[in-house]
């Protein structure tokens, strides 16, 4: 029996679509999938005419997708704005030297501007330098971390405006439930936003918000597009890896579980007097930081001082018995960013 | 992916068994008892575990300066509510003695067996353990719900039928609403159909539950009762904090989980075992020697990815066994929640009672795509997303508007009148309805659809005096 496509109700349907399980064809499986980003840029706002913007590209799905939709969205309603490919080189042998291969091929095919931060030019270290010192338990958040604020200084060296960056709805549904799972309440209250903008950052915002994981896969294997597959070979933790099948499950169960868990989590309110950290600046580097200084810098100094484990657990106790760090010692360059003040008032 | 949001957990490796077992209270007897990462002998966990109680129980008293209150105790017979039922008795007899605040003392038991077609009533074993205590028992069953007496005005006989046109192919707010007599079918009857009507289990527990919680409220108010205390503990709380938020009730989350909360207004919620898990509460009846009531679960020797509730407390539980401070993290985070002030009085959810956000209606049509609208235009799409939304997304809000609902008023037959329902629902309510076919729900569902429908007619009279927000932005 050849079943129609319930959306046209003329073509061959070729897919059961993740999101609502209704049987589509091609053609319209790309225009809702196209049509439901393009609506949420739209809905919030994301950009202005003008607007220099650039995708943090890793060479996967995601981020390839992002390329390939935004390119195109901009063309078709005319959105106005500049694309600019960001990439960040961990230094991850067998892994990152391959993806980015991909991304400068993406470079090529969508023709857009590509800029390449790397973590030894910013920091000195480059990931693989880093497991050899720290392990396999926590180099995750050191590369985190450090991607962080490599990207915001890759932007400000491609004096953009904006980062997109490729989290899905399944990764913020994740980051939700991890953020109640851990107590982590400051960062339960921003996960769900889709455009962070603090005045000394520049603005990031995800336009795959409510895009399905599966979907991302789905419409980058109709459209051949060119992209990386492999996992990070430096294995993420167990815990959120528990979370992940949790939520894979219940999407199982009800797909729409997921968008369910991104409007909970923007539904959720704090009490009065719960106390949250307050935003400052780095003493020693200028990044935004809740302390006084930002993590990235605790992580570099702990590396250089051969205590791996400074930013990890209990940073205070280790700077009372091992000595406290130095101010105004910048071992990152100063960020400056030129843009905090036109920024904020877009916002 | 790893991620920024990655900052690390550390689970130093707890050692599960200590090389000198003693109790950590005393310091002197050899402890028994391992709770998390603390051992305890049975003397001591016992004064610990009615310690956390009583001080749940003191912070009612300071926050809420009552006297003379009535108060409920709802008793499924699980075990939490039957270790509930023995420590507020205590307090309430302790108390008799001085001056008490607590005048007299309902315990509520529903008997949920009918959902299961079985024979038994649970009423009977349920009535056996409340006359060890000296409180007032009331037994319903949870087919009650459909009786005209647990409405507002007590006499509301109508039912609220709902159906669905699945030929639409519509996802989102496609419902047609009727209310009418029923009268041909008995309450349990009503209730088989209902559930038999619900293809999901997910969303066949949420009608259960809710159906419970609205039994509750009423039977409190019919008795004057204003507080009512229900069992749920923190791994309870857990599992409950993390489905909820699965199933989109954010914003409601709040007033299901907080120690104490009076969403419910003449009726204040209380959950004082809220800080113990359910090991603590297993091995004090075990140590009591208390009987509990096996109550049936639509999911009981079902497979754990049978519905979210089943999943979510497999989920859990199986964490909470590797990782011992998961119920207590997350059971925390739930308490910093608050109901957001910006939620309306008026926009309460007719079926779940619960809250919701007022903006709610369309993001779903916006970001989740059924149908290619019909005439596409660039201009259209170029606008903004609330003209956009009424344009072409939810036709049906629209045409019923302008159709029918100048007529709803004046019911078109005698026994039946045609209700507009979409502002009546909650978002995770109106997602449940998605797996049903034809329903009819309980009159007080169809009572408080009613009334929310009046008040609609009666605002659009008066719209253009209204001063809009959103008119300001534009």
């Amino acid at each position: 029996m050849v079943r129609t496509c319930v959306i046209c109700n003329k073509e061959r349907a070729i897919i059961k679509r993740p999101k609502t399980r209704q049987q589509a064809c091609r053609e319209c499986f790309y225009y809702v999938f196209e049509t439901e980003i393009h609506n949420t840029i739209i809905d919030s706002k994301l950009f202005n005419k003008g607007d220099k913007v650039a995708i943090a590209a890793s060479g996967g799905k995601d981020s390839t997708v992002l390329a390939y939709v935004l390119k195109l969205l901009n063309e078709r309603y005319q959105y106005g704005i500049e694309l600019f490919l960001l990439s960040i080189d961990e230094g991850i042998t067998g892994y990152r030297d391959d993806s980015l291969e991909t991304v400068k091929r993406n470079q090529q095919q969508y023709d857009l501007p590509l800029k390449i931060v790397s973590y030894s030019e910013l920091y000195g270290w480059n990931m693989d330098q880093i497991v050899k010192e720290v392990g396999l338990k926590n180099n995750c958040t050191f590369c985190g971390v450090f991607r962080r604020q490599a990207l915001d200084r890759g932007a400000v060296m491609l004096e953009v405006d904006h980062i997109v960056t490729g989290h899905n709805a399944d990764d913020i549904a994740e980051t939700v439930l991890m953020n109640i799972m851990r107590g982590d309440i400051a960062r339960l209250s921003r996960c769900t936003e889709i455009c962070t903008n603090g005045d000394e950052c520049i603005r990031r915002s995800k336009p795959f918000k409510y895009t399905y994981e599966k979907e991302i896969v789905m419409y980058a294997y109709f459209k051949k597009l060119d992209y990386f597959s492999t996992e990070c070979i430096y294995s993420p933790n167990s815990y959120r890896g528990h979370v992940r099948t949790f939520l894979k499950d219940l999407e199982g169960i009800r797909s729409i579980a997921i968008i369910d868990i991104i409007h909970s989590g923007e539904a959720f309110e704090l009490k009065k007097g719960v106390k949250l950290p307050i935003q400052g600046v780095c003493k020693r580097c200028g990044y935004i930081s809740s302390n006084e200084f930002c993590k990235a810098c605790v992580l570099l100094e702990g590396l250089n001082r051969g205590l791996p484990k400074l930013g990890i657990g209990k940073t205070n106790k280790m700077l009372k018995k091992y000595g406290n760090m130095p101010e105004g010692m910048a071992t990152i360059p100063k960020f400056m960013n030129k843009n905090s003040d036109s920024v904020s008032e877009q916002c | 992916m790893c991620s920024i949001e990655d900052s690390p957990i550390i689970f130093d490796e707890v050692k599960i068994k200590p090389e000198v077992k003693i109790c950590i209270k005393c310091k002197t007897s050899t402890a028994t008892i391992l709770i998390r990462h603390s051992t305890y002998c049975k003397p001591c966990f016992q004064h610990v575990f009615v310690g956390k109680f009583r001080k749940n129980m003191e912070k009612y008293k300071t926050s809420n300066s009552k006297i003379d209150e009535k108060v409920m105790i709802g008793l499924s017979g699980g075990p939490s509510s039957r270790a509930m039922l023995h420590l507020l008795s205590e307090i309430f007899s302790h108390e008799l003695s001085k001056k008490q605040s607590f005048t007299e003392v309902w315990v509520c038991h529903i008997d949920e067996n009918s959902i299961f077609n079985l024979k038994d009533s649970t009423i009977n074993q349920v009535e056996q353990i409340v006359q060890k205590y000296n409180s007032l028992f009331i037994g319903l069953r949870i087919e009650d719900i459909y009786s005209d007496e647990f409405t507002s005005n007590m006499e509301f006989g109508q039912v609220l039928k709902i159906s669905i046109d699945k030929s639409k192919q519509q996802e989102f707010n496609e419902f047609n609403a009727t209310i009418r007599q029923n009268k041909e079918l008995s309450n349990k009857e009503k209730l088989q159909s209902l559930l038999e009507c619900i293809s999901n289990l997910t969303s066949k527990e949420d009608f259960v539950w809710y159906l419970k919680l609205s039994l509750l409220i009423q039977t409190a108010r019919k008795k004057g009762c204003t507080r009512l205390f229900l069992g749920d503990c923190s791994t309870r709380l857990a599992t409950k904090i993390i489905s909820l938020t699965s199933k989109g009730r954010g914003s409601s989350l709040p007033i299901e989980i907080l120690g104490e909360n009076n969403y419910f207004g003449d009726v204040i919620i209380s959950r004082p075992m809220k800080d113990m898990i359910s090991k603590e509460i297993g091995l004090y009846n075990h140590y009591l020697g208390f009987e509990t009531v096996f109550i049936p679960s639509l999911t009981s020797l079902q497979p754990s990815k049978s519905s979210i509730e089943r999943l979510t407390e497999d989920f859990i539980v199986g964490l909470e066994r590797d990782y011992p401070s998961t119920v207590s993290t997350i059971a925390r985070t739930g308490s910093k929640l608050t109901i957001s002030n910006s939620i309306d009085d008026e926009n309460r959810c007719a079926l779940c009672l619960m809250p919701y956000r007022n903006e709610n209606k369309f993001f779903q049509n916006r970001i989740t795509l059924t149908k290619i609208p019909s005439s596409i235009s660039t201009t259209n799409d170029c606008n903004t997303a609330t003209n956009n939304c009424n344009d072409h997304c939810n036709p049906v809000t629209v045409s019923c508007s302008q159709s029918c609902c100048s007529d709803c008023i004046k019911p078109t037959k005698l026994d039946h009148q045609n209700i507009e329902i979409n502002n009546t629902l909650c978002h995770a309510c109106r997602v449940n309805m998605r797996d049903i076919n034809e329903i009819f729900l309980p009159p007080y569902v169809a009572e408080e659809a009613k009334r929310q429908n009046r008040r609609l007619d009666l605002r659009k009279n008066i719209e253009e005096f209204l001063i809009d927000d959103i008119d300001d932005d534009q």
